[in-house]
């Protein structure tokens, strides 16, 4: 996917990644997306490594070359290795990855593929392993995280890859520090 | 295997804030995401309305067609317009203009692949909406996604 983006971005530069983006050029909603992006990760019922996990999940699926390079601070301090990371592909079912990562993933990936295929079973396990709050958040975190990332796949421009890279989760009042890469 | 729903309604993008009500905090602010959304000034509700509901006929989502928003029929959104998008017949329509064909083309596309949007469809959106407009259509379609991804994903789980 090469070629220009097909909006540009404020011209006031904030340090915050999401607020110097397209996202800017409308101020009516950003404060309320950013309100909504900061509240998924700081929802407190699951950590921010699952969070993680199932925003890697939903960028492969997309496949948003942006939001599959970016590894959160936050996830890393919270226990997500790289190791950890590469297991996100399919075949997860079989990989290391822990019995509630595997339900997370299963669960983002009704979301993502057939929101009308829901295998009883897989509903029965997410039941006895997560709180019905931790599934709403689920929920809620893919659907944010889904639709973020079609907004960059809908606005183009983004190079074929990127190299991975750790930056501070950007949050509604905070304009990060510099990126650095992985 | 496919669970069955278990409710009485099935959920929408309108109701399926009761599903979400256990995620508190990030519950209220999806919503409040979604009233900006309605809200922003670049895409009449009414086109928003039509671009959920060609999203929810592509997804299935019988319960998610049948629903309608109060405000856009309020701005004059008819029943027999409606008929003719759902018909898929609405392309060379004169009942739509050609700033509703831009977005609902985009619209499609985004339903289907957000890749396979080209330049030539974003650029009829800019033409009538310009760069604002074509993020707010952008967002306001990841969010419909997601209201009704999240309606159908917890009829099963309610």
């Amino acid at each position: 996917m090469e070629g220009k983006t097909r909006a540009g971005v404020p011209k006031a530069v904030t340090g915050n990644v999401i607020r110097d983006s397209s996202m800017g050029l409308v101020p009516e909603t950003l404060d309320n997306f950013m309100g909504l992006h900061d509240a998924v990760w700081k929802c407190g019922s699951i950590g921010p490594a699952l969070i993680e996990v199932i925003r890697l999940r939903n960028a492969r699926t997309v496949n948003c070359v942006f939001c599959r390079s970016v590894r959160y601070d936050v996830a890393k301090r919270d226990g997500l290795t790289e190791d950890r990371v590469v297991q996100i592909e399919d075949g997860y079912q079989d990989s290391s990855l822990s019995k509630k990562e595997k339900l997370a993933l299963a669960f983002a990936d009704v979301y993502l593929r057939d929101p009308h295929s829901f295998d009883p079973t897989l509903i029965k396990e997410l039941r006895e392993n997560f709180t019905a709050e931790q599934i709403a958040h689920m929920g809620l975190a893919v659907g944010t995280f889904n639709a973020a990332s079609k907004c960059a796949v809908a606005l183009a421009g983004m190079p074929e890859s990127l190299p991975v890279t750790e930056i501070p989760l950007p949050t509604r009042n905070h304009a990060p520090l510099a990126a650095k890469v992985a | 295997m496919t669970s069955s729903s278990n409710l009485a309604t099935p959920l929408t993008s309108q109701t399926v804030g009761q599903a979400l009500k256990a995620g508190g905090n990030v519950a209220q602010e999806f919503d409040a995401f979604w009233a900006a959304l309605q809200k922003q000034p670049y895409i009449p509700a009414a086109l928003l309305e039509l671009c959920r509901l060609r999203l929810a006929q592509m997804h299935r989502a019988t319960e998610e067609v049948k629903l309608r928003y109060p405000g856009p029929q309020k701005s004059g959104l008819t029943e027999s317009k409606i008929a003719t998008l759902l018909s898929g017949q609405w392309e060379h329509n004169p009942a739509f203009t050609p700033e509703e064909v831009a977005v609902l083309i985009f619209a499609e596309m985004y339903g289907m692949d957000p890749a396979s949007i080209t330049d030539e469809q974003a650029d009829e959106v800019k033409k009538h909406f310009g760069e604002p407009g074509l993020v707010a259509l952008i967002q306001a379609l990841g969010i419909i996604d997601a209201r009704i991804r999240l309606s159908l994903v917890f009829n099963h789980l309610n």
